[in-house]
């Protein structure tokens, strides 16, 4: 009897604790997207009722459009960019056993592992030595070191699981160096990569701490100008503009695991 | 042995890796619609030395040529070999049709070709029927012919086979072999073949490389590697046997070092006799032979046959028989054997 009552205890705080978990996940995001929509002029959760005026006002607002249009563009050439450098780097460390090789995949992962803000300081103080200062270049430089991390842990485990028989049978069936790779190995990379990529565009789109460093002028990120917007003002067209960030973040992801097909992306 | 009829030849063929010798100097012809096998334990350097036919791994040292033609520079997509790997390597992105027509794109080969020679040789293998599935979709058995009808469409001068029976059951196993066995042989296909599995050798091969830490420890037919084997390792590792240490007298009278007499044709000096358990026979089968008291150490059950650990003196035998039911001889009997002379072979005894 006791020993029932004991397991039911467990099971009961088991699911309790569950539904704590995915409310502490989800429900940030629900309330920033219900606030959004309210008809009023306050951030009120629940909102009064439904409206889309800030999302509106949003769409007229030049100055978060230029910023949502940086961001897209700036996250867009940082996983293009890490993704190349990443891809060559992840294929000389998987493939090849050289000198120092722990080293370069310790270093190329390094960036995970020094808080964003010590990277800003001194990224912004590297720039500044280098005359890349206040320069889209060094933006997206800084976005690249960021991202890059993601992109070579990502890819690093699915080249692991990679079987190079397949490479060699397809050799053997004649196929140039060149022609494995379009027709083998990318292909069966595939969904890695575009997790890699995901992982990158999210990363790069989301990110406040380094943004804040590198931000300048007109070129200021979406983050940044939500942050700066909210010490100033307290209306809800930060909500409507934090809500298209959540938008484009779960559309990315989505349209990847679309993409890949049958895999799971993440 | 005619130039030309040699479609593979190994000449000195070494590798070394980090000073360690995975292979240490191999050579060997295989001649036009010759099925060879390298036979040997994990380790003996048997797949190092097909992968370097397949040209995935340079050598360190020696030649390989192929048809004459010096192979050993060029890369693997430039020898004309097939190959199938363990575990069948098949693309499991591309259908059974794709992964055949692989190689013939590759080639260049026209549509209405590709599609002629994907049809034949999907007949040969009987999976016409599944060519629009995909590999994972398939059983383990239908992966090997599938690999195999992927090696076999670009119609290579040598079929490489890489232990591509490890991963099925024991049953399909012996089916498959004889497939593949009349499969090979009817494309009078130049195969080198590469396992473990000395029974797998014996009955596919018509030439047996025994490969042990990276040397050769003999090249024979299979009846030539069972029955006369050059090395205590061969006759070890091919069938089960006992090996009896002595000497051999002038009159080439074997004495073992625990006293058991037998009859060889040997040259007089310290020898290793190798007897298999065939040859052990019970003393009535074999009357006119001197009889053995032997203790039975332990006895098992085959089936066909009964398989008994025999103590003469300080000599341990095996013994394969068949007993009546329930006469069956166990652990503790004294039973009386011959020894039939004509399976006892002398093996060089290496010092």
């Amino acid at each position: 009897m006791s020993v029932d009552l004991h397991d039911r205890l467990l099971s009961v705080i088991g699911a309790l604790v569950r539904w704590l978990v995915y409310a502490m996940l989800l429900l940030p995001a629900i309330i920033v997207v219900a606030t959004s929509l309210t008809p009023g002029t306050t951030l009120t959760f629940p909102p009064p009722g439904i409206s889309l005026r800030w999302y509106i006002a949003a769409w007229e607002s030049s100055l978060f459009m230029n910023a949502l249009g940086l961001s897209l563009k700036l996250a867009a050439l940082a996983t293009v960019c890490s993704l190349v450098i990443g891809l060559a780097a992840t294929f000389a460390l998987d493939r090849h056993a050289f000198r120092g090789r722990d080293l370069i995949q310790s270093f190329l992962l390094s960036p995970l592992l020094i808080p964003t803000v010590v990277l800003g300081l001194g990224l912004i103080q590297f720039f500044v030595w280098i005359g890349l200062n206040q320069t889209f270049a060094g933006l997206l430089l800084g976005h690249i070191v960021i991202t890059l991390p993601y992109v070579v842990r990502t890819l690093t485990a699915s080249m692991v699981l990679f079987d190079r028989n397949l490479e060699q049978a397809a050799m053997s069936l004649r196929a140039t160096p060149t022609t494995v790779i379009r027709t083998i190995t990318i292909p069966l990379l595939l969904p890695g990569i575009i997790s890699a990529m995901v992982f990158a565009f999210v990363t790069s789109f989301g990110n406040v701490t380094l943004s804040i460093f590198l931000s300048y002028e007109d070129k200021i990120t979406l983050p940044v100008h939500v942050l700066t917007y909210v010490e100033q003002n307290y209306d809800p067209l930060v909500a409507a503009v934090s809500s298209i960030v959540i938008f484009v973040t779960v559309l990315t992801i989505f349209l990847a695991d679309r993409l890949s097909g049958s895999k799971p992306v993440i | 042995m005619q130039a030309q009829n040699v479609v593979v030849s190994f000449k000195n063929i070494q590798k070394t890796y980090g000073g360690v010798k995975a292979v240490a100097a191999i050579s060997l012809d295989i001649r036009k619609g010759e099925l060879v096998c390298l036979l040997g334990p994990s380790g003996c350097g048997k797949t190092t030395t097909l992968r370097m036919l397949a040209g995935f791994i340079d050598p360190t040292g020696g030649d390989i040529s192929i048809e004459g033609q010096d192979v050993t520079k060029l890369p693997a997509y430039r020898r004309d070999i097939g190959i199938v790997f363990q575990n069948y390597a098949l693309f499991p992105h591309m259908t059974v049709a794709k992964n055949v027509e692989y190689g013939l794109v590759n080639i260049g080969m026209r549509k209405a070709e590709r599609r002629e020679r994907i049809q034949d040789i999907l007949r040969r293998v009987e999976l016409q029927h599944l060519s629009d599935r995909y590999p994972r979709a398939l059983s383990g058995g239908q992966q090997q012919r599938v690999a195999l009808a992927r090696a076999l469409a670009l119609q290579p001068k040598v079929l490489l086979l890489d232990e591509p029976f490890s991963n099925l059951d024991a049953q399909l196993r012996v089916r498959l072999r004889e497939d593949l066995h009349g499969l090979i042989k009817s494309l009078n296909m130049t195969t080198l073949f590469v396992t473990h599995d000395q029974e797998e050798a014996l009955t596919l091969a018509d030439r047996i490389v025994v490969m042990n830490q990276g040397l050769v420890e003999q090249i024979g037919s299979p009846e030539e590697v069972y029955d006369a084997p050059a090395s205590r390792f061969v006759a070890q590792f091919i069938g089960t046997c006992a090996l009896l240490e002595g000497n051999i007298d002038g009159s080439g009278l074997f004495t073992s070092n625990g006293g058991l007499r037998l009859p060889t044709k040997a040259n007089p000096g310290p020898a290793t006799v190798v007897v298999r358990p065939e040859f052990v026979r019970r003393a009535d089968e074999l009357a006119t032979l001197q009889a053995h008291h032997a203790r039975v150490e332990a006895s098992d059950y085959h089936g066909h046959v009964s398989r008994l650990q025999l103590s003469i003196g300080y000599d341990q035998l095996l013994m394969d028989a068949r007993f009546p039911v329930g006469m069956k001889p166990q652990r503790g009997d004294t039973i009386k054997i011959a020894i039939d002379p004509g399976g006892v072979r002398v093996v060089p005894n290496q010092v």
